[in-house]
């Protein structure tokens, strides 16, 4: 708990953390952005970010919400437009295998 | 630097261990079938060891040959697939989009070499079995083909490291999960691309020969034919 | 839901559900805080050592984070945690350097394995009605330690006993201490396959009573008789890595290798001549060939060595071992006899080394003495030294073997001590993965002097035949999250030690087996607390390591802390290479070797067989399997899938005919085979080979477990339940391949459910897909 063991304790919401802590529950976080199992596809940041691929673009822009919600709908075809438009391979195995 | 990524397969050396069968299914998430799909014909093993027997007792005599995808160059496999899911790569590969896979089993059929296995069933893992899967490789499921890649999921990860390291990949950066483990050393992996590389070396032999080469399918697997007592030539 | 059914990777417990899982409502499991600090998606890769056969070779554990059902506090929830994820060999050890068997991998099975025991159970039903219920460890432990307290106070401590598969290290010794220390006889270390017949001959012949270390990839000319050394024998991935480098690793050169044989073996398969033996007479084979290096003077040195010593009639050129009359004793024609002579004499460096089926015959010991004879006068080589050599052992406190009877007399004395009903008589048996029940042949009655002890605690990580029989099971972590050690006692040249951590911390409630011992000892106080004052089991390892800094080798450390962290980091010490070449050459006499110098030489024994030539006309050759060694892993489905190299079953026994007997007794490829010996029949499908000789049959050793988990039991037959209980003369082993056998058809390929993998070309004879 480190910080808010003393910071806000009577926070509603970081009541709840405390909760969890004291069950020894970790808390069940949901993923945003991921890929369904059936799209047999491995994504890599990586290579992404030495690129200098801004977090926005796939992403969308974190710093103004307030809730974690899909705020870019991510299909094959935007991560294809954008291989093309930079000029990185677009074989199948670079992300399906 | 782009590369062709092929194998060479010292029946010398083959001692028939099977080790590379086993490795290749710990690295591959390749289900078991099971006994009564195996019964079937439906048992996966990409890289399986071929035996062929000549002569009689008391002199019987066996040749070992491991047999896998042979990534051929001209492979009958890719022509007829409707979808493109069997489509050659730009490094030499046969590759198999289980995405694309629509099950028609052409491939399979075109295929001289049987290395080709279709998941007639959904696979699945008594658990906690499934606590060993490979996260780098795509669970296949019913409906959907698949075969020997070449380990790509290691090339792909030495190609990211390499690209992090701003370099060139070198022979040896990584293999393929039965080179790995062939005490022998009879499966050896590398890029014919790279002139000096093992493979490279290897494929000069001259006892090198192609598995049904005469079909015309180019296949990127070499075999070095088994030797005999009074053959002391080597490469 | 998906256009395909596909393996549901479910969102909140993070695990892969069977197909049914589309309606059935998602369960929700608690998420435990993870106790390790990992990095999603980066692999860790620890080192571990195998414990699937004795050759003790070093792994490394490819450990990835993922989520796994476990249970804390009682409570059944989801953690993520490292997990094992792929086993490779380790590049470090000298013995398998970086490779790594079909079985090896395989262990990964052990760990994950659907049937292993959670947590502690207590019997509730009738002995091996496989009724059990859950017990805690508290309370498990206490009613252990009241048991051997009681013991101690009864005096009766003497009829403790310990059956155990053979340990090497210190899990060996922690057991002898902790025995000695209360009061109760050594150890039973059984197996069913041991090698005390041929540690025995190398003790007599080369003063090292251990294993022979090959050292392949100089040899360019290898004779062995029956060794089956690329797949089962003693280093099995030393010796493939040692081949391969004979083959085709020198340029120019490339190394013959003969086999001697009755029945073709995976690595016989592999000779450039196959030589058919008549079962029991290798060692009058390889009297012939001596006699013809001996009077024809064909040996580049002369031939007074010890091991020649021990023959009879070796110093007179053995005068009755001419060709022509071993050929009559053998099978082997005097032409081939006095060509393989002289090849093996003007080859370069040769070896003659002996395994497997020609040692477990009655005269199993005087097979190795010849065959060691023949070895000393044809492996010359001086520099650096003979083929065939022994490894030198660690400086290790206490590498003192057990000195408790060999393994199958162990077994013998065991059962009689209950039938007898001595005063020692085991009342208390402690049991850790041995399985006598299954392996040892029903001559010995283990299973009823077993069901007669009052009271048997297991402590293996399986319900197998033997340990069905537990009143307490207290179940070990597997290997895997266990810390190791173990010492080579071959495969290198080079003193090899093994020692590591777990590689992935426990998924069930199991706990080390050694730390119950040590908690035990604890508990109990007195002599055996001082015998083992060790708080938990690294301490203890620790203790037994750390003096190896001294001697240098591949770990250079300054001070004891960084030599045993360096230790732990790498999994396995080696000494430098070279520095132990006199300790470990043959002509030496190892310091440690008893005086058997004065021994008699051994009379020429004939083989000797159960059964009469005319109601048993053939020979029985049950063999360890490539796939599941004596029938231990055959709980783990890779290898009962993996296709046998030489029929390509899986799934299944078989029994090896050669066709033209198959032909003689109207047996079919597949047909369903009775095979029954004055012990007792078993049934399987049959194989038609042209690698077994007409009056062989033989059948690979694995299947048949009546109760082994899922995918052994119910399946196949044991040709280890039809053995006499014949042994070799002086070790007392078990002469497993001296029982004689008949055979008849009784059924068709479907009443045999033989299941062969195929594709591809098929092989000799046609292989039929039952359906």
């Amino acid at each position: 708990m480190t910080c808010h063991q003393a910071i806000d304790t009577d926070n509603p919401e970081i009541k709840k953390i405390a909760a969890y802590a004291q069950r020894g529950e970790e808390i069940p976080w949901v993923r945003v952005y991921n890929y369904s199992p059936s799209a047999h596809v491995k994504f890599n940041h990586a290579p992404h970010i030495r690129a200098g691929v801004q977090c926005a673009s796939c992403h969308g822009d974190m710093t103004t919400q307030t809730t974690a919600e899909r705020k870019v709908n991510l299909n094959m075809g935007s991560c294809i437009q954008c291989h093309r438009a930079k000029q990185v391979s677009v074989d199948c195995e670079l992300c399906h295998n | 630097m782009s590369h062709k990524w092929a194998m060479v397969v010292d029946l010398d050396r083959c001692t028939g261990c099977e080790a590379c069968v086993v490795a290749c299914h710990a690295e591959n998430n390749i289900p078991t079938a099971g006994e009564d799909q195996a019964s079937r014909g439906r048992a996966m093993h990409w890289i399986r060891v071929e035996r062929s027997w000549e002569g009689d007792f008391p002199n019987p005599q066996i040749r070992f040959q491991p047999v896998l995808c042979q990534q051929c160059d001209d492979a009958p496999c890719e022509p007829v697939c409707p979808t493109y899911a069997s489509y050659h790569t730009s490094d030499g590969l046969n590759g198999q989009a289980y995405n694309r896979c629509i099950g028609t089993r052409f491939c399979a059929n075109a295929c001289p070499y049987n290395v080709r296995f279709f998941n007639f069933y959904n696979p699945t893992w008594d658990l906690p079995l499934n606590l060993q899967l490979n996260p780098d490789v795509s669970l296949r499921s019913v409906g959907v083909m698949e075969k020997c890649t070449f380990c790509v999921q290691r090339i792909k990860s030495a190609e990211i490291q390499a690209e992090a390291e701003k370099r060139e990949m070198k022979d040896g950066d990584f293999t393929t999960a039965c080179a790995q483990s062939c005490a022998s050393k009879a499966l050896v992996f590398g890029d014919l691309n790279d002139p000096n590389s093992e493979v490279s070396r290897l494929e000069r032999s001259n006892r090198a020969t192609k598995l049904l080469g005469e079909l015309g399918t180019k296949p990127n697997v070499t075999y070095l034919e088994r030797g005999t007592w009074q053959d002391a030539t080597s490469v | 839901m998906e256009r395909r059914n596909f393996i549901k990777i479910s969102a909140l417990t993070g695990m892969i559900a069977t197909l049914d899982a589309c309606g059935r409502p998602d369960q929700k499991l608690i998420r435990f805080v993870p106790e390790e600090d990992l990095i999603p998606g980066i692999a860790t890769w620890k080192p571990s050592v195998c414990t699937l056969c004795s050759a003790g070779c070093g792994l490394l554990v490819r450990v990835m984070e993922g989520d796994a059902e476990v249970v804390r506090h009682g409570q059944r929830g989801v953690m993520q945690m490292g997990l094992a994820k792929k086993l490779e060999g380790n590049p470090k050890s000298p013995i398998n350097q970086g490779k790594l068997c079909a079985r090896g991998h395989a262990g990964l099975q052990v760990l994950y394995n659907p049937d292993r025991i959670t947590h502690p159970i207590k019997r509730t039903g009738a002995r091996g009605s496989g009724e059990f219920q859950a017990i805690s460890w508290d309370d498990a432990l206490k009613e252990l330690s009241a048991h051997l307290a009681a013991m101690q106070a009864a005096k009766t401590t003497g009829s403790l006993s310990f059956l155990a598969r053979p340990l090497s290290g210190q899990r060996h010794e922690l057991i002898e201490r902790f025995l000695k220390a209360f009061g109760a006889p050594p150890a039973v270390w059984y197996q069913p396959f041991d090698e005390a017949v041929l540690r025995q001959a190398n003790l007599l012949s080369f003063g090292h009573g251990a294993l022979p270390t090959l050292d392949l990839g100089r040899a360019d000319y290898v004779l062995s008789f029956g060794a089956d050394f690329l797949g089962t024998w003693n280093s099995p991935v030393a010796q493939s890595v040692g081949y391969g480098a004979m083959r085709r690793g020198r340029a120019g050169r490339r190394g013959k290798f003969v086999q001697v044989e009755a029945r073709m073996s995976q690595t016989g398969a592999n000779c450039d001549e196959w030589i058919a033996c008549r079962p029991g007479t290798e060692g009058l084979l390889a009297l012939g060939i001596a006699h013809v290096i001996l009077n024809q003077k064909l040996a580049s040195q002369g031939p007074g060595s010890k091991a020649g010593s021990l023959i009879p009639g070796w110093s007179a050129g053995l005068p009755e071992s001419t060709p022509e009359a071993v050929e009559k004793q053998t099978g082997v024609s005097a032409a081939v006899i006095t060509r393989i002579a002289h090849e093996l004499t003007k080859s370069g460096s040769a070896t003659a080394l002996i395994g497997g089926a020609p040692l477990a015959h009655t005269n199993g010991l005087f097979n190795a003495l010849a065959v060691n004879a023949l070895e000393a006068l044809v492996d010359t080589v001086r520099d650096p030294g003979p083929i065939l050599g022994f490894t030198p052992e660690p400086a290790i406190g206490n590498a003192a073997k057990s000195t408790a009877p060999a393994g199958f007399s162990g077994i013998n004395s065991l059962a009689q001590s209950v039938f007898d009903g001595q005063p020692h008589a085991p009342q208390v048996l402690f049991l850790y993965e041995a399985n006598p029940i299954f392996s040892a042949p029903p001559g010995t009655r283990i299973r009823e002097a077993i069901a007669k002890i009052p009271y048997i605690v297991s402590f293996g990580n399986f319900i197998d035949e033997t340990s069905a029989q537990a009143d307490l099971i207290l179940p070990d972590h597997a290997p895997l999250e266990s810390w190791l050690d173990s010492m080579g006692e071959s495969g290198s040249l080079q003193s090899v030690a093994n020692l590591a951590p777990p590689a992935v911390a426990p998924l069930h409630d199991t706990r080390a087996m050694p730390d119950v011992l040590l908690g035990l000892a604890k508990e109990l106080g007195g002599d055996v607390a001082k015998a083992l004052p060790f708080a938990a089991y690294d301490a203890m390892l620790r203790m037994a390591y750390v003096p190896l800094r001294a001697r240098g080798g591949s770990i250079d450390a300054k001070t004891d802390d960084d030599f045993w962290s360096a230790l732990q980091a790498q999994g396995v010490w080696s000494s430098t290479p070279g520095t132990a070449s006199t300790a470990g050459s043959k002509s030496a006499a190892s310091t440690s070797a008893p005086a058997a110098a004065k021994r008699a030489p051994m009379a020429l024994t004939a083989p000797e067989f159960t059964g009469t030539a005319d109601d048993f006309p053939f020979y029985f050759l049950p063999y360890v399997s490539q796939s599941f060694g004596d029938g231990s892993l055959a709980n783990l489905p890779w290898l009962q899938e993996l296709p046998d190299v030489l029929t390509t079953a899986m799934w299944s026994s078989w029994v090896e005919i050669n066709p033209k007997t198959g032909a003689r007794l109207g047996i079919q490829q597949g047909d369903l085979v009775e095979i029954g010996s004055q012990q007792g029949n078993v049934r399987a499908p049959a194989v038609l080979s042209p690698g077994i000789a007409p009056d062989v049959v033989a059948m690979p050793v694995g299947q048949g477990h009546e109760n082994f988990g899922r995918f052994a039991s119910g399946r196949g037959a044991n040709p280890l339940s039809i053995l006499a209980t014949v042994t070799e003369h002086e070790t007392g082993s078990l002469a497993w391949a001296a029982t004689r056998v008949k055979i008849a058809r009784v059924g068709g390929p479907e009443q045999a459910r033989l299941t062969l993998f195929s594709g591809g070309r098929s092989g000799f004879p046609h292989e039929e897909e039952p359906r």
